[in-house]
């Protein structure tokens, strides 16, 4: 079932239609909130905030405007970012190995050899400490853009920003990603 | 990287996000298919934001869902409490209303023969005039 009949389905009141939206896009949220405030309860909290607002703001989706992943994301990034501007700092996000090694191999890659695999795994997991110290509206704009595959007028209309500035963070987020990454050999 | 590269770049990159107009994608396209740097360039640029779209997804925490549910049923509690509320003050104020309308309409009923009375003197107030004007003309005359 599509995500939009399962919308209509929670309006008319099922739960259960609700609680499968959840299973669905639970991760994506929490990794959205997660790469975004680099806080693991935190980004709990803004995550679980996130669906709380879909609940109740059910009514207000139209999926002629767009997609519900669309809403749920715009939704979630517009709540981290008031959280991060109600901190006024931006946090630096220590990861911890052990356990983004383990979620990297549950994430899987398409028939690589134990070492592409490896280094796949070791690049991403740069990459994630490498966004954590971008500037939040750069991490943002790489996020929806490459992550949740939103074009730039999209973007431009969930940061509520000119289009050019989605522009120009996207070049230089991921110029300043592609250096870094260069630098230490994994590019 | 030489400087026409680096020139180049946020064409190419504009370009590949299909937000260039006609003359930059024309300019990025000639430029890449000169320039092997630059085709390199774009090939990390796809690895990074493929690796971005593999790494957005993060396993939630254990036990997420049921703490999703608790303060879904909490915040349910909550509406109801305050729909009751509400509801109470609402029907408070329209007791109250309705019992100084009904005060102020006693008073109404109380008061409309009086009214009816007045009512109908001050319509024959003009009758009267006339009939004066008449009298003092026929007197005058
Ligand atoms: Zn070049």
């Amino acid at each position: 079932m599509d995500d939009a009949a399962l919308v209509r389905r929670c309006l008319e009141g099922d739960k259960r239609a609700f609680d499968e939206l959840v299973q669905r896009y639970r991760d994506r949220i929490y990794g959205m909130a997660l790469h975004l405030l680099g806080d693991k309860d935190l980004a709990e909290d803004i995550a679980q905030e996130a669906f709380l607002r879909a609940f109740q703001r059910l009514t207000l989706f139209d999926p002629n405007k767009g997609s519900f992943s669309t809403w749920l994301t715009t939704l979630t990034t517009r709540l981290c970012l008031n959280a991060l501007k109600r901190r006024g700092v931006e946090q630096q996000w220590i990861v911890e190995q052990e356990d983004e090694t383990l979620e990297l191999t549950e994430l899987g890659e398409d028939a690589l050899s134990p070492e592409e695999e490896w280094w796949a795994a070791e690049r991403r997991l740069v990459i994630r400490k490498l966004l954590s110290t971008l500037h939040p509206m750069q991490r943002a704009v790489l996020l929806l853009r490459y992550g949740e595959e939103m074009s730039i007028q999209e973007i431009a209309q969930v940061l509520q920003v000119p289009v050019g500035s989605v522009k120009a963070w996207l070049f230089r987020g991921r110029e300043v990603l592609r250096r870094k990454l260069k630098e230490v050999g994994l590019l | 990287m030489n400087d026409e590269c680096t020139k180049f770049l946020p064409k190419i990159h504009e370009w590949l996000e299909g937000c260039a107009d006609e003359e930059t994608s024309l300019l990025a396209q000639l430029h890449l298919r000169s320039c092997y740097r630059c085709r390199e360039i774009v090939k990390e640029w796809q690895i990074i934001a493929q690796e971005i779209k593999l790494s957005i997804q993060i396993p939630a925490p254990e036990g997420f869902e049921e703490r999703l549910k608790r303060r879904l049923n909490d915040h349910q509690l909550l509406s109801w409490r305050e729909l009751a509320v509400s509801w109470s003050l609402t029907a408070f104020s329209v007791a109250a209303s309705a019992l100084w309308f009904g005060i102020s309409l006693a008073d109404v009923v109380r008061a409309f023969p009086q009214w009816i009375v007045g009512a109908i003197s001050w319509s024959t107030l003009p009758v009267q005039w006339l009939q004066r004007f008449w009298d003092l003309i026929s007197r005058w005359a």
